[in-house]
């Protein structure tokens, strides 16, 4: 597989999660960087510099995804890296008939389980729209 | 819940009514304050947190109305009294109206005033506890959207995942015959997410809530959407959809996701419950107050025994696992209270092996509405 050049950082507390949507990126010839909570993902964001993070909404805490946004977006050197939210919420349900609530606006939220090629495509459009 | 000692406020720009209420509501075992007019009185309000307010009616600045509606607004379950002359019953009931809950004619006797306060009081405490049990079930609520959503929904998720990851070929080559097997996992798990999802949305169903959000709908347009949304379905199925509709049929207010939900779910069911070159007619209409929503079909029918339990929960027409739709008995459940959050009904009709039709009326929105 032909390497994009591009780093995708994964932050999630699940790590079977992590394994699978990993292997998904790779196939695909992205590189992976993996964290398995919040504080360890914004370690990573620091030292590794990625082009994307897919980010898991609830981890430790019901909110712990959605406060690594919430820095993300307050850091100069972050702010404009593209996010995907992911999440097992069942976004169909409840949720849905909702207007989403200000801290998960995001671009890109996809549900868990997210067929390989969702995943890829989302992948690809938020790094277009960077 | 009790309270321990209630705390009444008295707004009254007489000196002697202050008093005299402060003595016999002290002597009665309350805490009381009192204000010489209204905007102190709203000022003490903030200040003292009282549980029971007496308000006269007839004040010189802020009137008792005011108060009496600001304090409404700040917290309805304080409960309010007001104290009027026997020349303004007629206000009195007006101010009951705007959420006073009983009144004191002038002039009163002691026991009178303590009789009115201590009722007030002990709807005070009905309130409070009525409060207190939506607030624990709220939060029971909320739990169960937490576990339900999340807890059980990750595991399975992750699961299906991998075995997404494996048919995909990304985890090295696979014989053919175990890819069956991992296909009959995928499905088998994701019938289940399925489930779970149709589960919670009945559970966690608030139309409370729902209402909150409704904007005006036209429903040719959520019926073309449902409609396109199924037509591959229906090719498969070698069913046609036909679809009817006058111009200019008046909107109603609702949710567009739960409208076009309550659509494609009753088209889906008219599909796969059909045969093959079967039809299914959306037939669209309005009479002067209502709009009316006809989805039949000519497929295979409903027993009439069933009928009276086709809305029921886990109510499966074919009740065996062996049937040839696969379904939980949710799906009708789930729209009879999506349509009654909007104010409507529905009913059924239907032949065995003739047929079935799904009748919904929803209220149409007035034309004096329409600008909202």
């Amino acid at each position: 597989m032909k390497a994009t050049g591009k780093k995708i950082l994964i932050i999630d507390d699940d790590p079977d999660f992590v394994r699978s949507t990993g292997i998904v990126l790779q196939s695909a010839g992205y590189e992976v960087l993996e964290a398995f909570s919040g504080k360890e993902g914004l370690e990573k964001s620091r030292s590794e510099k990625p082009d994307l993070y897919i980010i898991d909404l609830m981890m430790e805490t019901y909110s712990e995804g959605a406060n690594v946004i919430q820095s993300l977006r307050e850091d100069e050197e972050t702010k404009d890296r593209p996010r995907i939210m992911i999440t097992s919420v069942d976004l169909k349900g409840p949720w849905e008939s909702y207007p989403q609530d200000e801290w998960l606006a995001c671009d890109f939220l996809l549900q868990k389980p997210v067929p390989p090629d969702e995943l890829l495509k989302c992948v690809e459009n938020a790094l277009k729209r960077s | 819940m009790s309270l321990q000692k209630p705390r009444i406020l008295v707004i009254d720009d007489e000196r002697i009514i202050r008093d005299s209420c402060t003595r016999i509501l002290s002597s009665e075992g309350y805490e009381v304050r009192s204000a010489a007019n209204g905007v102190r009185g709203l000022e003490l309000f903030g200040e003292f947190r009282p549980d029971l307010v007496l308000v006269d009616l007839k004040m010189p600045g802020k009137s008792g109305m005011e108060v009496l509606e600001e304090i409404e607004r700040a917290d309805p379950n304080v409960v309010k009294i007001v104290i009027t002359g026997y020349a303004t019953v007629s206000s009195a009931v007006d101010s009951m109206k705007r959420g006073a809950y009983d009144f004191i004619p002038k002039p009163y006797t002691p026991d009178e005033i303590s009789l009115i306060v201590s009722r007030g009081v002990e709807r005070r405490r009905l309130l409070l506890e009525s409060e207190a049990l939506r607030a624990e079930r709220e939060k029971t609520r909320g739990n169960m959207i937490s576990l339900v959503s999340h807890e059980l929904r990750a595991p399975l998720a992750a699961a299906v995942q991998y075995l997404d990851v494996i048919l995909a070929g990304m985890a090295g080559e696979v014989p053919p015959d175990v890819i069956d097997m991992v296909e009959r996992c995928n499905m088998r798990l994701r019938e289940l997410l399925d489930l779970l999802s149709r589960w919670l949305s009945l559970a966690t169903f608030d139309p409370v809530r729902i209402a909150e959000h409704f904007e005006n709908i036209d429903l040719t347009d959520v019926a073309g959407k449902s409609l396109d949304a199924l037509r591959s379905l229906a090719e498969e199925k070698k069913v046609r959809l036909i679809s009817q509709a006058p111009r200019g049929l008046p909107s109603v207010k609702g949710s567009q996701v739960l409208l076009e939900e309550i659509f494609t779910n009753l088209v889906s069911n008219a599909i796969k419950y059909n045969r093959e070159g079967g039809w299914v007619k959306v037939a669209l209409d309005s009479n002067d107050q209502q709009v009316l929503v006809e989805i039949s079909d000519n497929g295979i029918g409903i027993p009439e025994e069933h009928l009276p339990r086709v809305f029921d929960e886990f109510y499966r027409v074919n009740g065996r696992r062996t049937a040839p739709v696969k379904g939980w008995g949710l799906g009708l459940s789930i729209v009879k209270r999506m349509v009654e959050a909007h104010g409507g009904t529905i009913d059924v009709e239907s032949r065995f092996a003739k047929g079935t039709t799904f009748t919904v009326t929803f209220p149409m929105v007035i034309e004096s509405q329409r600008e909202t």
